[in-house]
């Protein structure tokens, strides 16, 4: 804060800018020491580890019992290893804001100048790394217990579909974690979300066995074209062939962040008009 | 931005509030009003810039609502304020820069991580740079004495480091105006006083201070002028000893008792030219607080009112204190 300032102490677009920057990383850093709070080693190595395994082995044993084909059994065994993120990206994610609440940190945070929308984001930004090593480790098993082939793998196109799929997926953690700033609890609505998701985003069968009026609000969801796009790109499809799958996949992830900020500024003002920061 | 923000009077005025008004409704499942509270009716108090005022009065009185709404946390029903020249309703971005906000009571940092973690995280959401911020923050911990245990996560922290540290942590963008929501509530009498030190320390270095309380002697030591605030309104408002002034015709006996009932009480209450009782008589050390106009002559008819079984372990006579006024005021 040094001339950028005019008489009145009114900040440059500039320094505003640079300020937003520093609030990002500055939540970034903290958001997993603070408020996610399942952080520590034994937490993240039974999530990246245990989590996808433990997801891909009851449905790839279901599938078996019920005597599918491998083919089917493959199919469910990747869509459950992207799926498996879904706790990390979803339900941490919406937890941070009811977190702040239940610490009695709310209003701490909202008394500063932090620029929202660089705070709201930031501070999940570790789950989405953390999302995209449990998807990994997801194929991993996929490909080395399940016998899943990637002979034919793009894998720089695994890579970004997995990556993508993990902001995508975070930006509906954030859009939950928008109503913790509301309500007392934002657990409830991600615990349901999570089984919306196997229900709708082609995990265990495909989008096209659901009623057809149910479909549009698959495809609405970015983990469909996740899902999707990870099955073509372990079939060999390389980016250029994933560029519309990833295209609509992002613009949907960016449509759920612009909601979910939508949301948690529209209850921040709500908030501050009932005084409600601090009910926990 | 900017009309009507560089007035004279903000120039003068840190805090200008005039008017203001707050009520909360409560709601049912339908969004039907079940009740309404009006916690503040109408207030108005100035701040000169560099002051230390401050705002006393009973629970639920409307201390915390003011506190809330001139840090912008709250939105006001009615009523105007100015935050250095700038308007609580539009403002929010350049108040927040330049306020700092102590809320007292265990709450409000984040357990599981250090102290050194908390402060520079709120440094980063005060956008301060980095290196500003890495030469503040162990000259803060110095200040509030967490320097050497900064490293521990504040979990484990007592009560008192930890209202320290909400003080640090109001300080990390060195704001100019700072709030102090009743910082020694809850605290030993040591913890009380190490908090009371650090603020007549941010006064010395200029910065200007609202701090509510409900501990008049607190507000008696520390405050340049004093609004006693009850029931939503400011009842009066003045310097300390111009608020004592009001009960310049009283004079305090102070009784320390054994076995004391209500029944005791009550009696006192009876006697001609008692003002005023006020009794605690759960405690381990029992007190009873008597205000007359008499002083000690009052003191046989006190002494003849015990009843048997009761004793008289201690009793003072004293100049009313600033707890007097207040009481009067806030009863009437
Ligand atoms: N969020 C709220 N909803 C409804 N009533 C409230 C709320 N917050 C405070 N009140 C009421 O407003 C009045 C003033 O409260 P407060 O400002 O917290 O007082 P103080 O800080 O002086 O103890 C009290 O009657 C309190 O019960
Ligand atoms: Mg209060």
């Amino acid at each position: 804060m040094k001339s950028t300032e005019d008489g009145r102490g009114v900040l440059s677009a500039g320094s505003r800018l640079q300020m937003a920057y520093r609030v990002f990383m500055g939540a970034f850093f903290f958001g997993r020491k603070g408020l996610i709070i399942w952080d520590s080693w034994e937490m993240w190595v039974m999530q990246i580890f245990i989590t996808p395994i433990a997801q891909m082995g009851f449905f790839a044993f279901l599938s078996v019992y019920l005597k599918y084909p491998l083919s089917v059994t493959q199919f469910i065994v990747i869509g459950n290893a992207i799926q498996s993120m879904s706790f990390s990206a979803v339900f941490a994610v919406a937890n941070i804001t009811s977190q702040d609440k239940w610490q009695g940190t709310l209003p701490s945070t909202m008394v500063t100048p932090a620029n929202r929308a660089a705070l709201f984001i930031g501070r999940a930004w570790f789950q989405v790394l953390l999302s995209s090593l449990i998807a990994g480790a997801g194929l991993l098993y996929a490909a080395t217990i399940f016998g899943v082939s990637f002979a034919q793998a793009d894998f720089l196109g695994v890579a970004v579909v997995v990556f993508l799929t993990s902001i995508a997926m975070t930006t509906f953690g954030l859009l939950i974690s928008a109503v913790g700033l509301y309500m007392r609890t934002a657990l409830i609505v991600a615990n349901i979300f999570l089984f919306v998701t196997m229900l709708l985003c082609g995990i265990d069968f495909a989008v096209s066995r659901l009623p057809i009026w149910l479909q549009p609000l698959s495809w609405a969801i970015p983990l469909t074209y996740g899902t999707e796009a990870v099955r073509m790109a372990i079939a060999g499809a390389s980016i250029p062939a994933l560029l519309p799958m990833l295209g609509w996949e992002a613009l949907d992830a960016v449509l759920v962040m612009l909601a979910g900020f939508g949301l948690f500024s529209g209850f921040e003002l709500l908030s501050r008009r009932t005084g409600r920061f601090e009910e926990y | 931005m900017g009309e009507k923000t560089t007035t004279a009077e903000s120039q003068i005025w840190a805090v200008s509030v005039k008017g203001l008004t707050r009520e909360y409704t409560t709601r049912n499942f339908f969004g039907g009003v079940t009740r309404t509270t009006w916690a503040l009716s109408g207030i108005d108090f100035q701040i000169a810039n560099g002051e230390l005022f401050g705002l006393i009065g009973p629970n639920g009185a409307g201390k915390t609502t003011t506190i809330k709404i001139l840090t912008t946390l709250l939105t006001p029903t009615g009523g105007d304020a100015l935050i250095l020249g700038l308007n609580v309703r539009k403002d929010l971005y350049e108040i927040r820069r330049r306020i700092g906000i102590v809320f007292g009571g265990e709450r409000g940092l984040y357990n599981r991580v250090t102290a050194v973690d908390n402060l520079r995280y709120f440094s980063d959401l005060y956008g301060v740079d980095p290196k500003v911020a890495k030469e503040r923050i162990p000259k803060l911990l110095e200040i509030v004495g967490l320097a050497g245990r900064e490293k521990e996560r504040v979990e484990k922290y007592s009560r008192g480091m930890k209202q320290r540290l909400h003080i640090a942590k109001a300080l990390v963008h060195d704001p100019e105006l700072i709030f102090l929501d009743e910082p020694t509530i809850g605290l030993d009498p040591a913890g009380a006083r190490d908090i009371r030190n650090m603020v007549r320390d941010l006064k010395a270095q200029g910065k200007t201070i609202l701090l509510t309380t409900h501990y008049m002697f607190e507000a008696e030591e520390l405050c340049q002028r004093v609004g006693v605030i009850s029931k939503g309104k400011i009842v009066a408002l003045d310097t300390p000893s111009e608020l004592k002034n009001m009960v310049r015709d009283i004079s305090v006996i102070d009784l320390r008792t054994y076995g004391a009932t209500m029944d005791y009480v009550e009696a006192l209450r009876a006697i001609p030219d008692v003002v005023r009782v006020v009794a605690d008589l759960e405690s381990e050390q029992q007190s009873i607080r008597i205000q007359t106009p008499m002083g000690a002559d009052l003191l046989p008819k006190v002494v003849a009112s015990l009843p048997a079984g009761a004793k008289i372990i201690d009793r003072t006579i004293k100049e009313p204190t600033l707890e007097d006024a207040y009481l009067r005021l806030v009863e009437e």
